[in-house]
This record gives C-alpha cells, sequence and structure tokens, in this order.
C-alpha cells in the first residue's frame, strides 16, 4: 500500500519499510516501525534548537527519534537520521514518560528536533495530546518535504515549527537531497505561516546555495517579512564531509544586502557571532541580546522587549509566547 | 579574562566572563591571534589532532617562552570511544602520539610528567534508567556515574538490586568521602550510582552517538616523570609546583591511554578516592591539575547540567562551568605558563595557565579554535 507522510508515496509491503525506514504495512494498515522510541533527550535553550521569536528564554525539552524521508548529503545527524536506527540505543517512554521527564527537568516545552518528526508522527500524535493535556506547548523542526495531510496535521500538533529550507531550486534538493521538487517544502512553508509561529532556517553550503541568498530571501519575504530567517554555517558531514566550511564574511556581505526585506535575519552555527541579536526594525536598537557560546548554542542574555514593543520607539517585534526565566519551572533550583 | 575566537577564515576578541564580543586589545591577544591563523585545528576525529597540539605547543614555546606547559590529547579517548580503532589504527595513533610527545620534550628540554587517564574496555551493555519513576542524570559522554533525584522506594529496589550497577551511595557518604563544599553539596544529587566496569549508563542527557570502548575502572593509571615518585593523581600538581622553582616543566594528560599503551617507562599512581575511580573528563582532569579531589571543583558526576545556565551564568564559553577556581598549577605559579589541548574547555580549566589554546569542538563538530588569556598576563 501506498504511504501517504509525504511525496515520496512509497508502496510499503508486509514489513517492508519505505525509504526512510520507518513505516510499514501490515494487513492493510500502515504501521509505524519504531513507535515510542527515542534516541536524546536534553534540556536546551530554546534558542540553541533555534527558535528566537517563540518562548524567549525558555528551556525546551529537546528529543529525537531516527531516520529521515530526505537523504542530505551533507547531513550533520546522519549518525541518527541516516544509521540503522536497530544500532542506536533507543528509550522506549511512552507519552505520559516523557511529559513527566519535560516536567521534572523544569521545561517549558517541548521541542522535537535532530532527525524528522514526520517519520514518528503516530508516537507524536499520541504525545501531543498528552502534552496538551498538561498546558505544555510542543514545537518542532522540519524538512517540510511532507504531503499535504502531513502538513495539516503537523500544524495541528506543534504550535512553533521551524522549516529547513535548503534552496529554492529542484536541481539541488534532486542532487542533495534525493527528492526530485522543493514544492512540497514551498507549499508548506506557506501552509505554516498561516497557521503556526513559523521560523525559517537555511543551512548554507559554501559554492553550492549560497548564491540564492537573495532569492530565498524574497521568497519568505514575499510570504511574511517578519519570519525569523536563520542562516546556518553548516560544517558538512557524511557524504559531504571535506566540503570547505562557508567563510563567515562571504556569507555575511550576501546576508547585509537583504537585511532590509527581511529584518529579522540571523547567522549562526558559530560561537561569538555577531549576528545573533533582535534589532527592531524600526529604530534598529537592539531589542534582544543574545550571545552565541557554542556551535549551534545561543541564549538570551538581556530581554528589553516590553510585551511586543521596543522600549524605545513603541515599533512592533513578533514574539509567540511569553518571555519566561530558566528555572520558573524547576522545583529544585536553589539559586547559587 | 579575554578568549580570542578563530572561526576558520574569521576571528573575534570576546570578554571571557559574560561572552561578549570587546574591543579591548593586549599585546598577548594579538599574539593569540596570529598564531591560531597558523595553526587551524583538523577535528577531533583527524589524526593529525595530534600534531595540532605539539605544533601548537612548540609554536606557543617559542613565542611565549612559558616555564610551565600544560598539554592535553583526546584523540586517543575520541578513537577508542566513537572509532573502536582496529589494531593496526590503533598501533598507527600511539607510535605518532609518543614520537610527537618525545619531539615536543627533545625541542623543549622541558621536563616532563606524562600521566595517562587510564585503560578503555570494549562497550559491554547500557543501563538504562529512563523507566525509573524519578529523574536520572548522566555526565560527560559516556555515564559511568550517575545521578539520582528524588527516588521511589520501586527505584532504589530497583537499582540496588541491578545486575550492572556496582555501587548505590547516598548524598551523605559522597560527603563524607569528598568533604561538604557548599558548592559541592549543593549540586549533588540525592544518590549516585557507579556502574560496573564495561557499562555505561543510558539516561537523559545522553548522547546518540554509537559508543565502542568505555572507561575501565581504572584505580590506577600510568605516570612517568623522572622528577621522583607519584602515588596519587592528586600528588601530580604539587610536584610540578615544586620543581617549577628550578627547571622548566611540561605536564601532559594523554586521555585513553592506560598501561597496555604507554609506551614510555611508567610507574603507576592511584586514580581513586576509596570506591571512586577517575573517569576521563572534567573530575580527572581537574584533580590532576589541582591536586585536589573532587570537592574543591564543585561538581560531581550526575549533576543537572543545565540548572545554573540562567542568563546571569557567567563564563558561557566553558560550558557549565561558572566560575574559575584559582587552584590551578597555573595560578598558583607565578612564572610565565601557557597550555594547548585537543579536549576544549578542559584545556583552560585544569591548566590555570596564562595562555590557554584549546580546540573548539563541540560533540565533535569542529568550530575552530579559542586562546584563553588570563589578566596577568
Ligand atoms: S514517510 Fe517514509 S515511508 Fe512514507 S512516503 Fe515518506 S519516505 Fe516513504
Amino acid at each position: 500500500m501506498e504511504c501517504a507522510y509525504c511525496p515520496r508515496r512509497c508502496l510499503l509491503q508486509n514489513n517492508v519499510p519505505g525509504t526512510c525506514g520507518a513505516y510499514y504495512a501490515e494487513q492493510g494498515e500502515i504501521k509505524e516501525k519504531y513507535p515510542h522510541r527515542w534516541t536524546v533527550m536534553y534540556a536546551v535553550h530554546i534558542e540553541s534548537v533555534p527558535f528566537y521569536h517563540a518562548y524567549p528564554g525558555s528551556r525546551s525539552f529537546l528529543f529525537g527519534s531516527s531516520g529521515c524521508n530526505l537523504d542530505c548529503a551533507y547531513c550533520s545527524n546522519a549518525y541518527v537520521a541516516k544509521g540503522d536506527p536497530s544500532d542506536l540505543f533507543t528509550f522506549n517512554l511512552p507519552p505520559a514518560k516523557l511529559v513527566d521527564l519535560a516536567q521534572k527537568t523544569g521545561c517549558h516545552n517541548i521541542v522535537f528536533g535532530i532527525n524528522e518528526p514526520l517519520v514518528s508522527l503516530p508516537s507524536l500524535r499520541e504525545l501531543a495530546v498528552e502534552a496538551k493535556s498538561r498546558n505544555i506547548p510542543m514545537g518542532c523542526l522540519t524538512n517540510g518535504y511532507m504531503s499535504e495531510e502531513s502538513a495539516r496535521e503537523i500544524s495541528a500538533l506543534f504550535s512553533f515549527i521551524n522549516v529547513s529550507l535548503k534552496s529554492l531550486s529542484n536541481d539541488f534538493y534532486r542532487d542533495l537531497t534525493g527528492v526530485l521538487s522543493v514544492q512540497p517544502v514551498l507549499d508548506s512553508i506557506k501552509y505554516f505561516s498561516e497557521r503556526n509561529h513559523l521560523e525559517i532556517t537555511t543551512p548554507i553550503i559554501q559554492g553550492i546555495n549560497d548564491d540564492e541568498i537573495e532569492m530565498m530571501a524574497d521568497f519568505i519575504a514575499g510570504i511574511n517579512p517578519a519570519i525569523p530567517w536563520h542562516v546556518f554555517r553548516l560544517l558538512p558531514e557524511y557524504k559531504m564531509k571535506d566540503h570547505d566550511y562557508p567563510h563567515i564574511m562571504h556569507i555575511n556581505r550576501k546576508l547585509e544586502e537583504v537585511r532590509k526585506k527581511l529584518p529579522f535575519i540571523y547567522f549562526s552555527n558559530f560561537a561569538g557571532s555577531r549576528w545573533v541579536n533582535t534589532l527592531c526594525p524600526q529604530c534598529r536598537e537592539i531589542v534582544i541580546e543574545r550571545i552565541n557560546f557554542s556551535g549551534c548554542g545561543g541564549k538570551v542574555v538581556d530581554y528589553k522587549l516590553q510585551g511586543n514593543r521596543c522600549p524605545f520607539c513603541g515599533g512592533g517585534v513578533p514574539i509567540h509566547g511569553q518571555k519566561v526565566s530558566w528555572n520558573s519551572m524547576d522545583e529544585d533550583y536553589r539559586g547559587g | 579574562m579575554l578568549a580570542v575566537l578563530d572561526v576558520v577564515e574569521w576571528q573575534t576578541i570576546l570578554d571571557f566572563e559574560t561572552g561578549k564580543e570587546t574591543a579591548e586589545k593586549s599585546a598577548l591577544a594579538a599574539m593569540a591571534q596570529e598564531l591560531l591563523k597558523r595553526n587551524r585545528y583538523p577535528g577531533d576525529m583527524h589524526l593529525e589532532s595530534i600534531s595540532w597540539v605539539t605544533n601548537v605547543a612548540l609554536d606557543l614555546y617559542r613565542s611565549y617562552s612559558p616555564q610551565f606547559m600544560f598539554l592535553s590529547f583526546s584523540k586517543p579517548f575520541f578513537s577508542s570511544v566513537f572509532e573502536g580503532a582496529d589494531d593496526v589504527k590503533w598501533q598507527v595513533l600511539l607510535t605518532l602520539l609518543f614520537s610527537r610527545i618525545n619531539h615536543f620534550i627533545e625541542t623543549t628540554r622541558m621536563t616532563p610528567v606524562v600521566i595517562g587517564t587510564g585503560q578503555m574496555v570494549p562497550l559491554k551493555g547500557y543501563i538504562n534508567l529512563s523507566t525509573l519513576d524519578s529523574l536520572a542524570c548522566g555526565g560527560g559522554m559516556i555515564p559511568r556515574f550517575a545521578g539520582l533525584y528524588k527516588p521511589s522506594a520501586g527505584d532504589l529496589k530497583l537499582v540496588r538490586t541491578h545486575e550492572h550497577i556496582e555501587t548505590v551511595k547516598t548524598k551523605e557518604e559522597i560527603i563524607e568521602l569528598f568533604g561538604n563544599n557548599e558548592e559541592f553539596v549543593r549540586r549533588l544529587p540525592d544518590y549516585v550510582l557507579a556502574a560496573r566496569e564495561g557499562y555505561a549508563f543510558k539516561t537523559f542527557g545522553a548522547i546518540a552517538r554509537p559508543v565502542h570502548k568505555i572507561p575501565a575502572r581504572n584505580m590506577e593509571v600510568p605516570v612517568f616523570t623522572p622528577l621522583g615518585e607519584v602515588n596519587s593523581i592528586t600528588e601530580i600538581a604539587p610536584l610540578v609546583l615544586k620543581n617549577l622553582e628550578t627547571q622548566k616543566v611540561v605536564l601532559i594528560v594523554l586521555e585513553g591511554i592506560g598501561q597496555d599503551d604507554f609506551l614510555m617507562p611508567y610507574a603507576v599512581c592511584s586514580n581513586s578516592l576509596d570506591w571512586y575511580d577517575y573517569a576521563p573528563g572534567d573530575g580527572q582532569y581537574l584533580t590532576i591539575g589541582s591536586g585536589r579531589h573532587l570537592a574543591s571543583h564543585s561538581y560531581f558526576p550526575g549533576f543537572k547540567y543545565y540548572l545554573d545556565d540562567s542568563k546571569e551564568k557567567k563564563y558561557p564559553l566553558s560550558a557549565y562551568f561558572n566560575k574559575y577556581v584559582p587552584i590551578m598549577i597555573g595560578h598558583s605559579f607565578k612564572g610565565k605558563s601557557a597550555a594547548v589541548g585537543s579536549r576544549s574547555v578542559l584545556t583552560h580549566m585544569a591548566s590555570g595557565a596564562d595562555i590557554s589554546v584549546e580546540c573548539f569542538a563541540r560533540g565533535l563538530y569542529n568550530y575552530g579554535t579559542i586562546a584563553i588569556l588570563k589578566d596577568q598576563a
């Protein structure tokens, strides 16, 4: 039978999984191969996921499973995204147990990252019910390559979503991710932008997609210029581990040209980045100051917004949810 | 303190305490900028990361003329853990490692103290703590110790009867053994679990990368030095300090190297305190660097690594450390000191050197290099 989760539309057979390795058919039903199996669970700053305009300052329970419906040649998480899940240790945690853990670790929200949520959708469906019953918001990172039905479901399960837009070109997607068209990704972005808090991340591979920066900025601005755009200095791994790392000043020059179109462009995945603060689009004052202290790390160190308004000029800055302090949900925090 | 960060073709200078960019400059920072430009880090899993340590160390030795140097090599540890290196590759690694060390010693004529962090053994299996009612935290890449918080009676029964858990200690027992430094006690879990040799804990905070080998229960580790007898890893720092009065000394830490692989004449020294044996990582590094057991460093395995990471936390580039405790050799010694290491943060934390040059690798991703400069330098 045909799998409807993503446009690959794999023909699933009894006990023979599809391309992502996550689904198989049994007695006329699509089954999840590794339900409620998670490979990692961490407490992290939401900014390090990255989400810069959702629940600023919060502690996220970041978790992931294994497998992916794309095969990105440069994947930096190939050991979980592309490895054989049976070689990986997995935690077998039903929804209530995972949400318990998120609460015990003082997390404000739950975020699925590391690999693609589409490959664990039935489990995430159950998890979302549990999280919702305890008023814990859920977010995810996704490659956006999914069917309309899946986009509808992802949109309903997660209130904040970060989509990886790798390119606007079908050639890029064909040559470097193993699928024929970028269109499903663009459709997902459009769909989420109308219903969810949306941020977009673009991994830059020097010499391959850096020429598309302006076009991608135009595409995002055409949907909504207030969408935060994370331009990610990708360190290629997997099949491209010998490829050059992006040159920071070269990429930043290209970003400078498009900052007028998109006021919330962030450039990171390297420590010490100067381009992780939020500036008020009207008066250009820093309204949220962050530091990037690790690779993909980052956190808020000064938050000046009053509500969603700039304290200097009163201009609006879109923020999803409230600013919270790191330990506000941790009952064991004793200061120090 | 300043930090010079080098991200391949881009550099910035940060205030080390806040992690923010600064316009402050110094002669040492200018020297560090040039040095980092000359010496790009090849990456944790590259064999060349071994030569990177000695090349930078020789470069620093020439440009800064330190009396004390601290070098750390983490490649053998990473190879054992993540590659399970075959015999031929392992012999190549060992030959390169010891030949580079010998070359450094011969070139600088510094008196060496070389210590291996201990033997590695194949991973036999994981102890899954995620099914407990209570919160369990592991620590480091492959935790052999874990902390339990508010365990239920059922949890305690389970861990006490688990065939792969060797020891279960209460917080009070840990305090009795290590002392009651306030910060140390504040972070202690309610119970600490130690795995049997060959087993590691899997719980919240664990990494997903497949692992081949883990540290053995190394009650003793190999050490080589012409400076005299060393009975315990805590005796190294005082011995180095005493001899710095009369000679140049280099302290070299070889991670993942035990007695079977130590290609120098060696003696063994204690790597433990009662039942607790140090595994490669923060506790062992800081104990070697300071000569003081864990309580002085405020962290015991299994602590909640995220708790102190609020926006006010100082030293954001030093992982979870929020204090720069001035008890390392580089703090006590008033002459010039320098450190180079491929174990990132632990290089500056364990050396206390005037200038610490280290890889800026996180989770094996190579983000460049960093030089950390003490104020008085
Ligand atoms: S989700 Fe997986 S099985 Fe389903 S169509 Fe996509 S790749 Fe194939």
